[in-house]
């Protein structure tokens, strides 16, 4: 399965950015790429691969993913980003390939008008890559490979905003 | 037939990419489900429904999605990505 750099996929009219890639990336420059001048707010979230509590012999681990759908489900989980908030430039970066500790994993970065929507809007888009989007995380101890098990947690942050209400728009 | 692409510890406990699975479509996610337990029968808890996702054309679906010849069909654990 390819894990090379790949998949740059850009849509200039609703400006969502997405790219899975084993290189790593620059958050100074990702923040150079929010430079509409209607934009009000930019909230990015980074990422690391932490120290393997689970397992304190892990080294490092993998990330696997399936190529095509991936980048379908991270641009379906952006639109309805926007479904519920004024957003403007989404931008999604996540590294597959083998990583160790401290590395950057994964790059989410929103602007709108008002701060409200671009917290939301990425903290919203992240919980539903956390459950949606197709990644696998294998960690690599001395003793052979393991694949990491889902969290519940993850489930509950996700299913928090459904029964959420109805998003306030902008401007409180 | 169905091609059915793994991913994750399917792929790796089966060491399998994917299986050609002879069925009849139309078919649905659940049959598809069934059939695979009875091939794998010593590792059939990597497609009971608690542990496995299934795919259709790329968007996840459930037991009564129906597969026709021509979809792409993956298994799949629960994501772990982020």
């Amino acid at each position: 399965m390819t894990e090379n750099n790949s998949n740059i996929s850009e849509n200039a009219t609703n400006k969502t950015f997405i790219q899975v890639q084993t290189s790593d990336f620059d958050v100074g420059e990702e923040q150079q790429e929010f430079s509409d001048p209607s934009i009000g707010a930019v909230v990015a979230f980074t990422g690391l691969v932490r120290e393997f509590s689970e397992h304190p012999e892990v080294q490092a681990l993998t990330l696997e993913h399936y190529p095509g759908m991936t980048e379908k489900s991270l641009f379906a989980i952006a639109e309805q980003a926007r479904q519920r908030w004024p957003l403007q430039q989404i931008r999604i970066i996540h590294r597959v390939g083998r990583l160790t500790v401290g590395e950057q994993i994964v790059y989410v970065g929103v602007s709108s008008a008002h701060r409200e929507a671009a917290f939301e809007g990425c903290r919203f888009i992240m919980d539903y890559l956390k459950t949606d989007a197709p990644f696998w995380k294998q960690e690599h101890t001395r003793t052979g490979d393991v694949w990491v098990d889902a969290r519940e947690k993850d489930q509950q942050a996700r299913q928090a905003w459904q029964t959420d209400a109805p998003a306030p728009q902008d401007k409180r | 037939m169905i091609r059915i692409l793994f991913f994750a510890k399917i792929k790796s406990d089966l060491s399998k990419d994917y299986f050609d699975l002879k069925i009849d479509t139309p078919v649905n996610v659940g049959a598809v489900r069934n059939s695979l337990i009875s091939e794998f029968p010593d590792q059939k808890s990597l497609f009971q429904s608690e542990y496995s996702l299934c795919a259709v054309n790329q968007s996840i679906a459930n037991d009564e999605t129906v597969i026709n010849a021509s979809d792409e069909v993956a298994f799949f654990p629960p994501v772990t990505g982020g």
